[in-house]
């Protein structure tokens, strides 16, 4: 899978690509979680290039929002399409994450 | 059409996730049974099972997986059968997705998208075996 982040202050855009296996969800997590330790902490994440994810992947963005609550940030979703927004809506993660329709 | 079985046994490793996926959805053709959404509903639930089997089905790992096709002109079903511990995924709560995310759990979510892609998901233990079976109904040819 892909993974292009680009840094700007206190936040960071992220922009995943391709498929997140199981394989690939604890590196994204990592790196995720580096950007929140080096103060990155509101990051918006974008997925309109993600043509699959499985509950592992769900399972970080998860924690990574968890994450940048305690720090005082935010993480907001966009780009929810396909599989992967049916996804979301199977697991009303679409309700509950800060998702943009931009 | 005929209903045929085919079946072969894996080591239970994630080394192996990318030819559970073949033998499922490329050999025994649910890619060209299925239409592409079903395949890829069917694709999510192979991983999560898989995943969860490799993870935790055997105390020292890596055990054995056998995986079962069955296909009929009504459906195509997977069983999936580990000689691990014993153990019901259909019996665990699922988690409730109403709660606001700061108060979910990351965990759970696997066994629950299986449930609501696939059609129908059976548990039994069949002696020392677990057998996790689900089924994609075929759609009718008109």
């Amino acid at each position: 899978m892909k993974v292009d982040i680009t840094k700007s202050g206190t936040g960071a855009q992220v922009r995943l690509g391709g498929s997140m296996y199981v394989e690939d969800s604890a590196s994204v997590r990592e790196q995720l979680i580096g950007l929140i330790e080096d103060g990155m902490v509101h990051l918006t994440v974008d997925l309109s290039d993600l043509d699959y994810v499985d509950s592992s992947g769900l399972g970080v963005l998860i924690s990574i929002h968890k994450r940048c609550l305690q720090k005082g940030g935010k993480m907001v979703i966009t780009g929810l399409r396909g599989m992967v927004e049916e996804l979301f809506k199977l697991t009303r993660l679409d309700l509950v994450f800060n998702v943009s329709r931009q | 059409m005929e209903s045929t079985v085919r079946e072969r046994t894996f080591p239970a490793s994630l080394d192996c996730l990318g030819g559970f996926r073949a033998f499922i959805l490329e050999e025994n053709g649910a890619e060209e049974r299925l239409p592409p959404k079903r395949v890829a509903h069917l694709d999510v639930a192979i991983e999560e099972i898989v995943v969860n089997i490799c993870s935790y089905a055997y105390e020292t790992p890596p055990g054995k997986l056998t995986i079962r096709v069955e296909e009929s002109p009504e459906a195509f079903a997977v069983e999936f059968l580990d000689n691990g511990v014993a153990f019901d995924p259909l019996e665990v709560d699922e988690p409730d997705v109403t709660r606001p995310l700061e108060e979910r759990d990351a965990g759970g979510l696997g066994i629950l998208l299986v449930r609501r892609m696939m059609d129908e998901v059976h548990y039994s233990r069949k002696g020392t075996l677990n057998s996790l079976r689900i089924v994609v109904k075929t759609p009718r040819e008109r």
